[in-house]
């Protein structure tokens, strides 16, 4: 058994696409109810079908696995769970079972049969669906605090740490800890008497 | 009858908070001792209110009272009973009853154990409790009762939510609200410090034990979140930077440095502002935690913008909460005068970077999971965050941790010396650097980056933690009698500190070797993953007790033998006719291999997922070791010593006054 990460669809996807929005094939039905009692039954299941998956009317279904080489498969691993599956909660496209998940991992086998880099792919994915897709989020003024805040916080606080340690050299101490404690003992003594 | 008690029970324990909060506060400005003793005694009845409202749910659940709206939502009848009593939490409304019953318990906990603090102290302790109670039956009975009757009651309930009817998440979400809520009380302590004014060791030495156990079920309870989350959704992941995840994971990384700072402020009386400080984000936190989660923003901003009631109570009551304590800080923090030089080669300088990296990682983790959701919010765009950000920022931020983990046991109080450390660290770090190279080539026969920085983190983390007590031990003529001299706050250190190594350990294994397969096999066919060899064997029906599943038997051989036969399933839910993949597992301390069913096909063959999980256990037996590592170090007889010392004293100085 070959190594097949683009789960071959289930079979009850497998049949024409349509491109068309649903409601017009919702508006087919009437025009085919004199044809035969088994024609109505196989559109109303192909109906249901696509009322069930409704995005995945909008690609093509019909999935043989594309053949890829050996460094483009290993390409497609490495890129897959930075890809979002667009329907899900929270999975990547390589955890995602939902059939667009299938249906985009299918897209980008094929962009990347063509030959196309991670930057070309990512491009074509953002273009259709947006930054959503990805999970690393691009780099842009809105992502700064994303992506430089942490670090401008780390050397601020680091600045600090070192600020602190000095300001406290300077100033004059005494050994603290038996002070501190003695003190707190004789805080709870006096406290407790009334 | 027995919900309409319950809803009475609520509204009875709010009354009780809310005098649990005002009268200590009175009590301590009239300087009055019996309003300051009052507050014991309210704890405990808002407890009893509050277990019997609990009760009163659970019940309805056992005997699936479906004309209450909350049961019939989550009950059947053919659920299981294990699961009609896990099911109070299976949703919003009892997820907060469960929420105020453990904020009761903890407050009970506290009326109990702190019998012998300065009255002032607990009282004031318990009536910020009482005040964060107050809020939450607030919340409760204005926007999310559990008890509101459903008219007319339904013959059958909607069922448990599936994915939650699994042993993991009947005892996660009470671990992790433990921790949650738990900080609560270093939170009290730290309001009741800032308003007395009274800072210093005996005040650390008060809330450290409170404040590691709720760490330690903290830790606890994110273990099993990820462990049940490996096993129940089917696809392998053990964290994948969900937003639900980093919600529990931000009070733990702010717990975790205060339990750090709080040990520099008990020994050295320094750090305090700093310690209040982080007691009061650990806390705001978990508040945070708890609105993210349950306003049901990260479902959907705009499900949540057209039922806003719930979200907007939720953020109301953190303003209050947490603005108020801060105010209450900038208030009072600067005449909190700390005396002590800082230098930053000594333990407390380390801690204090500790501190700094720690927190700036929560706070990573905080932009990582709110940006997302203010950018929607503002309709600016929609944008993912997800493990490629967290992967480069978040282990940038936590590698230093490393480096520190190994210094930390070994550099002394007040100043350390570069030669002495070197000396005592050259074992540790010889070793560690050897298993780097050796390590990855021994268990998995090859090695990677990753590996390698993994072995050597997690390596140095182990032997250098280990160093110490064998230095404690060895200095005693007889091992066993050094054993025993090992104080448990010491073992409790180490513990948590080989913990973080060996989670190092699973997680660089897994991530380096682990591999994995999607599949369609035939009847008798077979796949190879990790050098070991799956043959599907048959796929049959199989009943369980409120689903049917379909059941998958793959047989697992290694070098010709056969090793385990796994039974994944594909259970089908009837009451709300959902489909669930229940995996299959053949655990072991090195690897794991993991079976789970895709899709059936006309033909008879199915499509699997195998995926093959060298150290995975590695990850959770990191968080194990944590857990007892803070039970051991909570349960120091120190604290208890400090308490019998206390107790001793109050009684002379009673006997004195009489």
């Amino acid at each position: 058994m070959p190594s097949d990460t683009n789960t071959p669809s289930s079979p009850r996807r497998r049949g024409p696409s349509f491109a068309s929005p649903l409601h017009e094939v919702q508006n087919w039905i009437p025009a085919f109810a004199g044809m035969t009692k088994r024609l109505g039954a196989a559109l109303l299941v192909l109906t249901l079908t696509l009322l069930a998956f409704p995005a995945a009317a909008e690609v093509e279904t019909v999935h043989s696995p594309i053949p890829l080489n050996e460094q483009q498969e290993a390409f497609y691993k490495d890129l897959l769970p930075e890809l979002r599956c667009l329907v899900c909660q929270n999975e990547s496209l390589a955890e995602s079972q939902a059939p667009l998940a299938a249906d985009l991992r299918y897209e980008v086998r094929g962009l990347i049969a063509k030959g196309q880099n991670e930057a070309q792919i990512k491009k074509y994915l953002t273009d259709r669906y947006g930054d959503f897709v990805l999970y690393k989020p691009p780099l842009a003024p809105r992502t700064w605090v994303l992506w430089f805040g942490p670090f401008i916080l780390l050397g601020v606080g680091l600045g600090m740490v070192f600020a602190y340690a000095r300001r406290s050299r300077s100033a004059s101490s005494t050994s603290a800890k038996v002070v501190v404690d003695q003190a707190a003992l004789k805080k709870i003594l006096d406290e407790k008497a009334p | 009858m027995i919900p309409e008690l319950g809803h009475f029970a609520v509204i009875l324990a709010l009354g009780v908070a809310l005098l649990q909060a005002i009268v200590p506060l009175l009590g301590w400005r009239r300087r009055d001792a019996r309003l300051l003793s009052f507050a014991g005694s309210a704890a405990q009845g808002q407890f009893l209110c509050i277990a019997a409202a609990y009760a009163c749910l659970t019940y309805c659940f056992v005997t699936k009272d479906f004309s209450v709206a909350y049961v019939a939502e989550n009950d059947h009848s053919q659920l299981p009973l294990i699961y009609r009593i896990t099911a109070v939490w299976g949703a919003h409304e009892g997820s907060l009853l469960l929420w105020v019953l453990i904020l009761s318990g903890w407050t009970l906990a506290v009326s109990v154990f702190n019998r012998r603090l300065p009255l002032d102290m607990s009282a004031l302790v318990l009536s910020v409790l009482g005040m964060v109670s107050t809020g939450f039956y607030l919340f409760i009975l204005l926007t999310s009762s559990p008890f509101t009757r459903l008219v007319p009651a339904p013959a059958e309930g909607h069922d448990l939510n599936p994915i939650l009817q699994d042993p993991g998440l009947a005892i996660h979400p009470p671990m992790l609200y433990m921790g949650y809520v738990g900080f609560s009380v270093a939170f009290a302590f730290a309001i009741a410090a800032l308003i007395t004014g009274r800072l210093d060791a005996a005040w650390a030495r008060w809330t450290r034990p409170w404040t590691t156990t709720a760490w330690m079920f903290l830790t606890m309870g994110i273990t099993l979140g990820s462990w049940w989350a490996y096993k129940e959704l089917g696809w392998g992941g053990w964290w994948f930077w969900d937003p639900v995840e980093n919600a529990s994971f931000m009070p733990w990384l702010a717990g975790t440095a205060l339990i750090h700072s709080l040990a520099v402020t008990e020994k050295r009386g320094l750090l305090k502002s700093w310690t209040v400080l982080l007691a009061i984000l650990a806390f705001s936190l978990s508040l945070l935690g708890t609105f993210l989660v349950r306003s049901g923003v990260l479902v959907s901003v705009h499900a949540f913008a057209s039922d806003p009631s719930r979200g907007t109570f939720m953020l109301a009551f953190m303003a209050v909460v947490v603005g108020g304590a801060l105010t209450l800080f900038a208030w009072r923090a600067p005449k909190l005068i700390t005396t002590g030089e800082l230098q930053l080669f000594s333990r407390e300088g380390l801690l204090l970077f500790n501190n700094l990296f720690l927190v700036i990682a929560a706070a990573a983790v905080l932009a990582g999971t709110l940006l997302p959701l203010v950018l929607d919010v503002l309709g600016i765009t929609k944008l993912s965050v997800g493990p490629p950000y967290y992967n480069v920022v978040f282990l940038i931020l936590i590698a230093p941790l490393f480096l520190l983990v190994g210094l930390a046991a070994v550099v002394p109080w007040k100043r350390g010396d570069w030669r002495e450390t070197a000396r005592r660290l050259k074992v540790p770090a010889i070793i560690a650097v050897i298993l780097m190279v050796v390590l990855p080539f021994a268990l998995h026969g090859r090695t990677t980056l990753l590996a390698a920085t993994g072995a050597l983190f997690g390596c140095w983390a182990i032997f250098a933690a280990a160093q110490d007590v064998w230095r404690r031990v060895r200095a005693k003529p007889e091992w066993r009698a050094g054993l025993r001299a090992v104080p448990r706050a010491v073992w409790g250190m180490t513990l948590a500190h080989i913990g973080l190594g060996i989670w190092a350990l699973g997680v660089s294994g897994v991530v380096s070797f682990g591999d994995e397969k999607d599949v369609r096999l035939a009847r008798g066919a077979e796949t190879e993953l990790g050098g070991y060899n799956f043959r599907f064997q048959e796929a049959g029906e199989q009943a369980g007790p409120n689903y049917t599943a379909q059941q998958g038997t793959v047989l697992v051989e290694h070098g010709g033998k056969l090793i385990a036969t796994l039974h994944p399933q594909k259970r089908l839910y009837p009451s709300q006719g959902t489909v669930l993949t229940e995996s299959s597992i053949d655990a072991g301390l090195m690897r794991d291999l993991y079976v789970s069913l895709g899709e059936s096909y006309d033909d008879g063959s199915w499509s699997l997922r195998v995926y093959y999980k060298p150290m995975i256990r590695f990850i959770w037996l990191g968080g194990i070791f944590m857990f007892f590592g803070g039970l051991l170090a909570a349960s120091d007889r120190r604290y208890r010593l400090a308490r019998a010392a206390e107790r001793r004293a109050i009684e002379i100085a009673e006997g004195a006054v009489a």
